[in-house]
């Protein structure tokens, strides 16, 4: 019998969970631990923070889930991993602290056969004094987040009803903040409802970015072949916030907020403020705090970790100069180094660098989005090292690795706009790969499958993936069908 | 090379990002993005690109 133990019920964790329970017998454990009781389909929290969807259209209770598929469900969070086991036990362990109100502070070692850490982003609004929901800004990285966004949102829009001019940021809340594409959608939702509500004219809407250009989307931007024509995703997005009249601040790191003031610092080293009523700024991402021990109790966090929190896996992480940053230089197995039943997917791995072009303002302020680990590559991490853990249960330990490198998988990014079928809009856009492979591709990317188009059809299809992705999270009839 | 550039006003506004050289869509453009057959078209295209991207890179 095997026991496999799951960090994280984020679409990593969770994919990888149900896929190992198809694929396991049942003397087989699996267990998840996870601080939270809800899944949330983080995507359509954009829609939350704008009100068109309420918070329990995105999330649902996992304890029912878990208890019909038998899986193992543990509501904490790990604090300590002991990869080489202890002085009772050398098989590995994990240290949790319960997080349910009937069994908070409570503490438990969990031994395991095979451990993911898919433990998902700390959201580090600490990083920029001011920032967050304790602070003065709104986030739409958890559902609550998203709505207390959209109570705040409905504050400004009431104010410009009565006539008021308002200004409204949204954006990246530090230097090296990821999710780009978040805040854009998020700020392209929030034009749309100053339109729908007859309100467009009296308010700045302000996009203030780490990117150094537009559409680069931490990804270094895309090229797109229009009609002919390669074009790129700056120009195709410079052409959406043109349309809708929205201002773009770039190569922006954001070093403090106050009540209705943002100060910054852009990449030419000269500092300014931004007045605003309302802001929604994504945090900076970092691991989520964990320890790791030896077997004698010494603490090899350093080891398994980076500075960044994240854990370290098969990457190469020597660092390099941007010019000779290369594909293969990306994780394909994401087993831990000098373990063989430890692996870490999803936000959780420590990518070995990033993929927009890193900058430094003049004063040597470090303006470098994060590489973005969107739905679909994580979830095909998660089901990657599932198929990988199952075939060495089945099969004996020696069974070969199975691989999934972001220089080779694809993910299509959707910010969608309304609600209903005939009244939304949106700007879609799929590339291939994620992380560009110059070596193999002039533009870094296959100019077949690496497309912007802006339309009615980008909005069917969120819809589609928010229902399709829900249904595939309750694990109901057929949901290993759907692809991650 | 960034193909648009920051504009800082005089007085020390905020940089923006000078945007008047991006293209705007025409008026047939516009039309065709809320178009339901021509959508529908566009809507069988990106999710037949989604399952080629499933197939060639995922695994």
């Amino acid at each position: 019998m095997a026991e496999v133990v799951i960090l994280g019920a984020g679409v990593s964790g969770h994919t990888a969970a149900l896929h190992l329970r198809r694929m396991l017998g049942r003397e087989h454990s699996v267990t998840v631990v996870t601080p939270n009781a809800n899944w949330n389909w983080i995507p359509s929290n954009i829609w939350v923070g704008v009100g068109e969807m309420a918070k329990k259209d995105v999330v649902f209770p996992l304890a029912p889930v878990y208890a019909r598929k038998r899986i193992g469900f543990r509501q904490a969070k790990a604090t300590a991993i002991h990869p080489s086991g202890d002085h009772e036990d050398s098989r590995g362990a994990v240290d949790i602290e319960y997080t349910a109100a009937d069994k908070a502070g409570t503490t438990e070692m969990l031994r395991y056969d095979y451990l993911i850490n898919a433990t998902g982003p700390k959201l580090r609004f600490e990083a920029t004094e001011g920032m967050g929901p304790g602070g003065f800004t709104e986030s739409v990285c958890t559902a609550d987040h998203a709505v207390e966004a959209n109570h705040k949102l409905r504050e400004v829009i009431a104010k410009l009803k009565e006539g008021t001019p308002q200004t409204l940021v949204v954006g990246m809340g530090h230097g090296t903040c990821t999710c780009e594409g978040a805040a854009f959608e998020y700020v392209f939702n929030v034009d749309h409802e100053l339109r729908e509500a007859g309100v467009r004219d009296l308010a700045r809407v302000v996009y203030l970015t780490n990117e150094a250009a537009l559409g680069d989307f931490g990804v270094d931007g895309m090229v797109f072949d229009q009609q002919g024509f390669q074009t790129t995703s700056e120009l195709w997005t410079g052409s959406l916030f043109r349309e809708r009249g929205v201002e773009a601040i770039l190569g922006a790191h954001v070093s403090k907020v106050e009540d209705g003031l943002i100060h910054y610092e852009t990449l030419d080293g000269t500092t300014h403020t931004l007045g605003f009523d309302f802001a929604m700024l994504i945090p900076p991402f970092g691991g989520v705090p964990l320890k790791a021990y030896d077997a004698d109790g010494t603490d090899i966090t350093a080891e398994i970790f980076a500075p960044s929190g994240f854990m370290k896996v098969d990457a190469d992480y020597t660092a390099k100069p941007y010019e000779e940053w290369r594909a293969t230089d990306w994780p394909t197995t994401y087993a831990a180094p000098g373990y063989d039943n430890l692996w870490a997917v999803g936000i959780a791995f420590a990518p070995p660098h990033q993929i927009s072009r890193p900058r430094k303002t003049t004063n040597g302020t470090l303006v470098a989005p994060s590489p973005p680990r969107t739905g679909m590559p994580s979830g095909v991490m998660g089901k990657t090292v599932a198929m990988t853990i199952a075939d060495r249960i089945n099969h004996g330990t020696g069974a070969k690795a199975h691989t999934a490198s972001m220089a080779r998988m694809g993910a299509a990014c959707v910010a969608s706009a309304g609600a209903g079928l005939t009244r939304g809009s949106a700007a879609a856009m799929t590339m291939l790969p994620v992380v560009p492979d110059y070596q193999r591709y002039p533009t870094g990317r296959d100019e077949r499958e690496t497309r912007g188009e802006l339309g009615l059809h980008g909005h069917w299809v969120k819809l589609m993936l928010h229902y399709l992705f829900i249904y595939k999270a309750k694990a109901r009839l057929g949901w290993q069908l759907i692809p991650e | 090379m960034s193909q648009i550039e920051m504009h800082t006003p005089a007085g020390g506004g905020d940089p923006i990002a000078d945007l008047s050289k991006a293209p705007l869509p025409t008026g047939k453009t516009l039309k065709m993005r809320q178009s339901l057959p021509f959508q529908f078209t566009r809507f069988l295209s990106f999710n037949g690109r989604i399952m080629r991207m499933v197939i060639k890179g995922h695994h």
